[in-house]
């Protein structure tokens, strides 16, 4: 079996640290966070128009600042912050959860990351404690799971923003 | 034969590309160490179990809400699964920030502060280190250190093809490994940079950007108000500002960078009530 071929091609892979310019180019990425959006100018919450799923594909056509001006694979333009894109060819299925992990080590994948995995390991090594931590990291981001609902968030900040004068609503312009 | 030759030739070559080319957690690794940090962050100095101080959720969200506030305005609004803000039941007077967006500070220093905009311009500081990646730059290098940078698949399925094709596949051996690696890397965290910070110079550049978040116009929160907490710190707190010159030079260095901001925004009243109204419960009153 010649292995030169598969063994070339990975090598090209591992090549990629990504360079600023590499960074703000424009043309096909996708999203590689989980909790992101879609808005009508560029800013986080303002002008909600819906999430990004993690995976998504955009066409950067432009920056503004922190943001991306992006086409949606329905052909819709939005802003999304730059922070949530990756260039396509360097995007990574990676496990969030049990379920995925389960489901790309079906696929072959091999545990080799900091993933569930190594952190069950790494618990169970520390003992019930650290167990109890790590059940109390579990509670907290589920009582913070309204910021990952964008369209509720936006909402909320906003309100927040009238009542401590902050933003729009500061006497400073 | 020619397989034979090919392999460590390449094996060789490997090695100095993944050398050269500085292999970086994923996103997702940084999630994952910075639910480390979260965890360990739960125990006090002397390893006694803590917690989060979870029995006033209004105060946990008032602090989220205060954090979202400056965080969504900043240069790096999206993190792998977004900020998340925690209170540390701790009387120490001390935040931090772990890599992937988890912000903490302590009872302590909530107990201290005087209003809303210095518990933002707290929340800015850290919110200036996660966009300037000195956690995620730390845990880089300490899980290089810890020499699993090697078996991390940082190239997603690439690297675990090319051990596979190299026959080092052993997913046990791997796990034993990462699991070693990823505690060194939360200790790194939790002894050295939850006490000292990431240095002076990390700790200026995260004032600098953090004053210039808090004057956006998306925010504008009294910039001030981070220098006015600075300077009540007790002695024993200010880490690597414990002597009068050092933190005078960091004082100015706040001052500077605000007078490039132009006109700024004054601590509002209406934002001090709902800060003593948010934090009335742990001060007893």
């Amino acid at each position: 079996m010649d292995l030169s071929a598969p063994l070339l091609t990975a090598l090209v892979w591992l090549v990629p640290a990504v360079s600023p310019q590499e960074e703000d180019s424009l043309g096909p990425k996708r999203v590689n966070v989980q909790n992101a959006s879609y808005n009508k100018v560029p800013n986080t919450t303002r002008g909600y128009i819906a999430d990004a799923k993690i995976g998504d594909e955009v066409t950067v056509l432009a920056y503004e600042g922190s943001f991306a001006k992006v086409k949606r694979a329905d052909g819709t333009e939005a802003y999304i912050a730059k922070s949530a894109l990756i260039p396509s060819e360097q995007y990574v299925k990676g496990p969030s959860n049990e379920k995925e992990m389960g489901e790309l080590k079906g696929q072959g994948y091999e545990a080799g990351r900091f993933d569930p995995e190594t952190e069950a390991s790494y618990k169970k090594e520390k003992g019930p404690e650290m167990e109890k931590a790590f059940q109390n990291v579990d509670l907290w981001e589920a009582r913070q799971a309204w910021i990952s609902q964008r369209g509720t968030l936006s909402r909320k900040m906003d309100e927040f923003r009238k009542v401590g004068k902050l933003a729009e609503y500061s006497n400073v312009k | 034969m020619m397989n034979r030759l090919l392999v460590p030739v390449l094996a060789g070559a490997l090695a100095a590309v993944v050398g050269c080319s500085h292999p970086k957690l994923t996103e997702s690794q940084e999630y994952y160490v910075g639910r480390g940090v979260a965890a360990n962050a739960m125990f006090d100095a002397e390893g006694r179990y803590v917690g989060l101080y979870d029995k006033d959720q209004n105060l946990e969200e008032y602090v989220a809400l205060v954090g979202l506030s400056v965080a969504l305005e900043s240069d790096r609004p999206e993190t792998f699964k977004g900020y998340h803000f925690g209170v540390v039941n701790s009387t120490d007077i001390n935040a931090f920030a772990a890599p992937g967006g988890f912000i903490f500070v302590t009872t302590g220093a909530l107990k201290l502060m005087e209003n809303e905009d210095e518990l933002a311009g707290v929340l800015s500081h850290e919110i200036g280190h996660v966009n300037l990646r000195h956690p995620e730059d730390h845990a880089n290098r300490a899980a290089d250190q810890a020499g699993v940078m090697g078996i991390l698949d940082t190239g997603g399925h690439l690297a675990s093809t090319a051990l596979s094709i190299l026959g080092r596949k052993s997913t046990a051996d791997n796990l034993a490994t990462l699991t070693k690696g990823f505690g060194s890397v939360l200790d790194g965290f939790t002894k050295e940079l939850i006490v000292n910070g990431y240095g002076r110079e990390s700790e200026l550049a995260a004032d600098a950007l953090g004053v210039k978040v808090l004057c956006r116009p998306g925010v504008r929160y009294n910039p001030g108000a981070l220098k006015e907490f600075i300077a009540r710190l007790p002695k024993k707190e200010r880490g690597a500002w414990s002597t009068h010159p050092e933190l005078d030079g960091r004082m100015q260095a706040i001052d500077d960078e605000i007078k490039k901001q132009g006109p700024v925004a004054e601590t509002d009243p209406a934002r001090t009530a709902r800060f003593k109204a948010a934090t009335a419960g742990l001060r007893g009153s």
